[in-house]
């Protein structure tokens, strides 16, 4: 009897891990501290560019929608082209990255896109063609803008919303506290990046359904 | 310039305007994709009286505005007040929203049409007749695919009057976003973590649809599915994490459709162990074997278990493996009740009635049987008759019968009365093992039952134990007649259990009882010493018992009792508990209030015990009211679905159980089932301050 009642608890056990070893498989979250995961993506030049060829460098991610009135607002302030210039004078990459796919509001070939950049006189490294949106899902872009901020090892440190003005439609985004600009500074200053993650807000990314 | 251009001009500017962004406060051009307005629960304000006022947004069809946390894109709704100085307004309460995918992507919000209130306090020194202003800015997103950003002033001409004076024309609207606003879970959430996996474990059962909402970003990957599983008790929802790395407290809105409805509750879940997961069930197993362990020395066992040691010191005739296979029945008996007693449990609980631990004594017709039980053993061991070796073989008792058989029976006897001394440790195992699937639930059970059933065992199977029992001599008769008094303490005390459930007509059916099983018991034991009287004693012996066994049905029925307080319940004169209701409890916490839930029942010792020398000592009950907190007494001395299921959402399946809820939002603290004066102070003080 008492050898039965050993029996009992061996068959549930069995029974419960069979149960636990049936649980989902998620894919991985990019997250901040960890590598930014590799990539490579064909350029509005024609160009191929692959982000571990940057390592040493800091790099800035920036997804984009030049119809979208967030994306606007920063352009027409000249608030972006701004912060693109700091960057590069920083010596860091710029890529920014258009995920809208084809019929969707924002998608653009490689010859409109050089038309906006022209047009907002914006001076990205580059601008990244990612209409399958196999890059923003990657990254887990949401919104335009969101912005990531890779350092020279290759580490995520920063993603997020470009600034803390939300999408209040009164307020100046070149008199916003810019998250973007202070992880740069904090990055090449040694110190830890605070904030390091924020809640971005935009328009959502026009991925492929 | 021609008229009609230069409006077409005006009409034109105007709409670009709506497009691009900020509209000017013109309530003259409403914005185009919602159309909003407020709207006041009261047709007059009364001075000081705090009243209640929405925001309705009415959307264009297929277009939605965002909740608090809009999800992957999108803003919140926002609506800032320009009142006059005097006036406070609350915050905005949020109706739950509707998960509202884009894409890959998910947002949160609302469809068609919302209505989001705000509370008003209005100063004291209004005069009745006067008519206030009250001017808003609302400022929203709406999205379809595209997202327009809009915004509107908005205001509410009120009057003052002596009394305030509900408008019935927008009741239905305002009952129905109270409706949708999530209440405080009355219950902990716990979640755990798995790889990607983040698991919110709530403690309720029968969930047919649940839908998490985080307040804040990055604690949920929100575009990923959630995935229910619900048993009859518990819900487990497994999501996909965010980029937050490091997690502490996963707050939201979790809405739960049961066959009642839909039912939103705010949480704040805590990382804590899932209760049925498999690493946790070596620990519940764990435990319930240190239960069982302390079962044995629990004043309704001892006696039983101290008998049986007894005889072991007199079973040094026999021979080891005798002794042995005594053992091993005795265990056997144990074994085969606790699982009888979970099995049964299991059973019913399946069958969806709300039983916990303890269930057994719930019912008075048990109690009476247990009662009637633990008196004969006691008329057994005073030598008021024996039992075996035939009608003329005394000097044997009960636990003492000869062969396996009494082993057994002893083992199953030590279950039945051991049921009501659930230990502390036992508590949380067997609460714990009650949320598992039935098979790790009956594990836990037989693990219980190996711990309870160890002590003896282990002095049968290793002599070298039972050099420690003393010597036989003339003790071992006197013992076990002083041993029966510990049995008619146990008996009294379920009388007053029975008398507590059933009232004085239960009270005077069970003394019935006892004295008929008194005469019964003796005329049997007469006949045993007195050859002639052998038939007349079965005969009267039969008739006696056989009328006894009718008394379960002349007990009063349960539930026609109203005592929800009994008398007995009031002996100690200070305490104020209020009886415990679940509405009761969701009311003061929503009032902010402190309250201390006292989980009790009349047949749980270890409460009863914590009751008397430390919750209604003077000192604890002046800490209480120095804080302000409400006291409840949740009564489980009969069977209430409602405590159950408050019971099981902190894991447990019996009482005692102790809860602080310190006010505020903040989430309850369960203190330990071993109470005293000085520790009662010190969770007071630490968990509430001053």
């Amino acid at each position: 009897m008492s050898r039965f009642a050993w029996l009992i608890p061996t068959t549930a056990a069995l029974l419960v891990t069979g149960g636990v070893a049936s649980t989902i498989k998620a894919s991985a979250t990019v997250r901040v501290g960890s590598p930014a995961p590799d990539f490579t993506a064909k350029t509005s030049t024609g160009q191929t560019v692959r982000l571990s060829d940057h390592k040493g460098k800091l790099v800035i991610l920036e997804w984009t929608n030049h119809e979208c009135p967030f994306v606007v607002k920063h352009y027409r302030s000249g608030n972006m082209q701004k912060l693109q210039q700091e960057a590069q004078a920083k010596g860091a990459v710029w890529f920014s990255v258009v995920s809208s796919a084809p019929g969707q509001q924002g998608f653009v070939n490689a010859e409109q896109a050089n038309a906006v950049l022209k047009q907002n006189k914006a001076t990205p490294t580059a601008v990244l063609l990612d209409p399958e949106g196999t890059l923003g899902r990657l990254y887990g872009a949401r919104t335009t803008p969101h912005m990531f901020v890779i350092d020279k090892a290759g580490q995520l440190q920063y993603m997020g919303a470009i600034d803390d003005a939300l999408s209040l439609p009164d307020r100046d985004v070149t008199k916003a506290n810019n998250f973007v600009r202070t992880a740069m500074q904090q990055i090449m200053a040694g110190q830890k990046v605070n904030p390091s993650t924020t809640q971005p807000y935009g328009c959502s990314v026009k991925y492929k359904n | 310039m021609d008229q009609r251009l230069l409006r077409l001009m005006l009409l034109g500017l105007l709409l670009v305007w709506g497009w691009l962004g900020p509209v000017f406060p013109v309530q003259a051009a409403p914005p185009p994709y919602v159309q909003a307005q407020l709207l006041s629960e009261v047709a007059a304000v009364q001075p000081g009286t705090p009243f209640w006022v929405g925001l309705q947004l009415q959307m264009t069809p297929g277009w939605h505005v965002y909740w608090q946390n809009p999800g992957d894109s999108g803003d919140r709704v926002r609506l800032d007040w320009q009142l006059p100085p005097g006036f406070t307004a609350g915050a905005l309460q949020w109706p739950y929203p509707e998960r509202l995918p884009v894409g890959p992507l998910m947002n949160f919000g609302y469809q068609n049409q919302v209505l989001l209130l705000t509370q008003i306090t209005p100063p004291a020194h209004l005069r009745a007749g006067q008519t206030l202003d009250l001017p808003a800015k609302a400022s929203w997103l709406v999205c379809k695919e595209d997202c327009i950003p809009e915004a509107t002033s908005l205001r509410l001409s009120l009057p003052v009057a002596a009394n305030a004076v509900l408008n019935p024309a927008v009741a239905a609207a305002f009952q129905q976003a109270r409706r949708q606003h999530p209440q405080p879970a009355p219950w902990p959430v716990v979640y755990g973590v798995d790889g990607e996996n983040l698991t919110l474990s709530l403690p309720i059962g029968r969930v047919q649809a649940a839908v998490f909402f985080p307040y804040a970003d990055g604690v949920i990957t929100y575009a990923a599915p959630q995935t229910l599983r619900s048993t009859a008790q518990t819900t487990e929802l497994t999501l996909q994490r965010g980029y937050q790395a490091d997690l502490t407290t996963v707050a939201g809105v979790v809405v739960l459709t049961t066959g009642q409805g839909s039912q939103a509750y705010t949480v704040a879940a805590q990382p804590g162990a899932l209760p049925n997961r498999a690493e946790n069930w070596g620990q519940i197993l764990g435990l319930g074997f240190l239960g069982g362990l302390l079962l044995n020395v629990m004043p309704c066992v001892l006696p039983i278990l101290s008998l049986k040691t007894l005889q072991l010191a007199e079973k040094t005739r026999q021979s080891a493996r005798q002794v042995r296979l005594g053992g091993l029945c005795y265990g056997a008996g144990v074994l085969v009740s606790f699982l009888a007693l979970a099995g049964g449990l299991l059973l019913l609980r399946g069958w969806g009635q709300q039983l916990g631990w303890g269930f057994q004594l719930q019912s008075p017709g048990m109690v009476l049987l247990l009662m009637a039980v633990l008196f004969l053993v006691g008329l057994n061991l005073s030598g008021v008759f024996t039992v075996g070796m035939g009608w003329t073989g005394a000097g044997q008792q009960l636990a003492a019968r000869p062969g396996y058989a009494g082993e057994f029976f002893t083992g199953v006897l030590a279950t039945v009365a051991a049921t009501p001394c659930t230990a502390p440790f036992m508590a949380t195992a067997i609460g714990a093992a009650l949320t598992l699937p039935t098979g790790a639930a009956l594990g836990v059970f037989a693990s219980l039952g190996l711990g309870f059933a160890l002590p003896y065992v282990g002095l049968c199977f290793v002599p070298g134990w039972r050099r420690w029992l003393p010597r036989p001599g003339a003790w071992m008769h006197t013992l076990p007649q002083l041993l029966a008094f510990p049995l008619y303490g146990a008996a009294a005390w379920l009388l007053w259990v029975l008398t507590l459930q059933t009232g004085t007509d239960g009270l005077a059916v069970g003394l019935t009882g006892l004295l008929l099983l008194g005469l019964a018991a003796w005329i049997y034991g007469y006949a045993q010493t007195h050859s002639g009287w052998r038939k007349v004693s079965i005969f009267s012996t039969l008739l006696i018992v056989g009328f006894c066994l009718t008394l379960p049905a002349r007990l009063p029925d349960s539930q026609g009792v109203v005592a929800p307080t009994p008398a007995g319940m009031q002996a100690t004169p200070t305490p104020v508990w209020e009886p415990f209701s679940p509405a009761r409890l969701a009311e003061l916490r929503r009032q902010g209030r402190p309250v201390f839930v006292n989980f009790t029942a009349a047949w749980c010792v270890s409460c009863q015990v914590n009751e008397r020398l430390v919750l209604s000592q003077a000192a604890v009950q002046q800490a209480f009211r120095q804080r302000g907190i409400t006291l409840l007494k949740a009564d489980w001395t009969r069977r209430n679905p409602e405590i159950t299921q408050v019971l099981q959402g902190f894991g447990r399946s019996g009482v005692p159980l102790y809860v602080l809820y310190p006010g505020g939002n903040q989430p309850p603290v369960v203190w330990p089932s071993r109470l005293s004066v000085a520790q009662v102070t010190e969770l007071l003080s630490s968990q509430l301050g001053g």
